[in-house]
């Protein structure tokens, strides 16, 4: 086996980004099929970058409304 | 909405799609202005930089994305402001690049001394749904050398391009992405960790 479960969990970024050579993904692959430990890592860390996915924030309602105003201030100076 | 129309809404002044790229964008200029110039002045540095999107949307030509051409004159109004104070860079620091979140893991072999825990939770919706959860998500990504946590909320939340945000942050691609795999390790690891129960 060409890849330990300590080099999987050093390669996953660039497995999930699709940064891996073609050959790395192969041996990568490969290690998953025999190895509970990494299936169940691999799992864990995509469900994780999933949810940072759906954590983004928005700024608040009154900051929005702020920023635009002072937006549109500068939009009437500039034009005027 | 359609980018092209999205830019010709704000042309003409429509407010509504001013307030749709504040709301989308507002976010990622906040990150990386306080990734160049400190978190102090970052809020400061965003306002500057919306009145210099405003000033120069009539000569936006459309070469890049409408979010990466903003970041880029976030990045630039930041970088001003940090010569001016002369605070020094800590975007790609190598001392931020090394440490091995998961040490004591794995055998000397290589394999798991200590597997991944068993996560009650396993979907992206779960993992939000639990509050105290969250609140260990939050507070690791906090937690992270500031590198790491622009790359990571830039990146894996805001959803910007690594090149985009490697370019701006003047790092280079392969740096950025040991950055953000050392920051992605880092969160899941605190994450097991309170899955095992080691933190509260």
């Amino acid at each position: 086996m060409k890849f330990s479960c300590k080099d999987i969990t050093e390669l996953t970024s660039a497995y999930v980004d699709g940064k891996l050579s073609f050959i790395d993904r192969i041996h990568y692959r490969l290690h998953l099929f025999v190895c509970h430990n990494c299936r169940v890592y691999l799992d864990q860390f995509k469900a994780m970058l999933a949810s940072f996915g759906k954590s983004r924030r928005e700024p608040e309602a009154k900051q929005v409304d702020d920023l635009v105003a002072r937006m549109m201030q500068e939009r009437q100076s500039k034009d005027s | 909405m359609d980018e092209r129309a999205l830019i010709q809404q704000l042309l003409a002044g429509d407010q509504q799609a001013y307030r749709t790229v504040v709301r989308s964008y507002h976010g990622a200029m906040v990150s990386m202005a306080r990734a160049i110039a400190g978190a102090a002045v970052a809020d400061d540095i965003v306002q500057d930089a919306w009145i210099a999107v405003v000033r120069a949307l009539p000569r936006f030509e459309g070469r890049s994305s409408l979010r990466t051409w903003i970041l880029q004159i976030v990045g630039n109004t930041a970088k001003t402001r940090r010569r001016r104070e002369q605070r020094s860079v800590a975007a790609g620091d190598a001392a931020e690049v090394e440490g091995i979140a998961l040490a004591g893991r794995f055998q000397p072999d290589g394999h798991w001394q200590l597997p991944p825990a068993h996560w009650g939770a396993s979907s992206p919706e779960q993992l939000l749904e639990q509050d105290q959860l969250k609140g260990v998500i939050d507070q690791a990504i906090e937690k992270l050398p500031e590198s790491q946590r622009t790359v990571l909320t830039l990146c894996d939340i805001e959803g910007v391009d690594m090149e985009d945000v490697c370019k701006i942050l003047e790092v280079s691609e392969s740096n950025g992405r040991v950055l953000l795999h050392r920051a992605r390790t880092r969160v899941w690891n605190e994450i097991d960790k309170f899955q095992r129960g080691e933190t509260k």
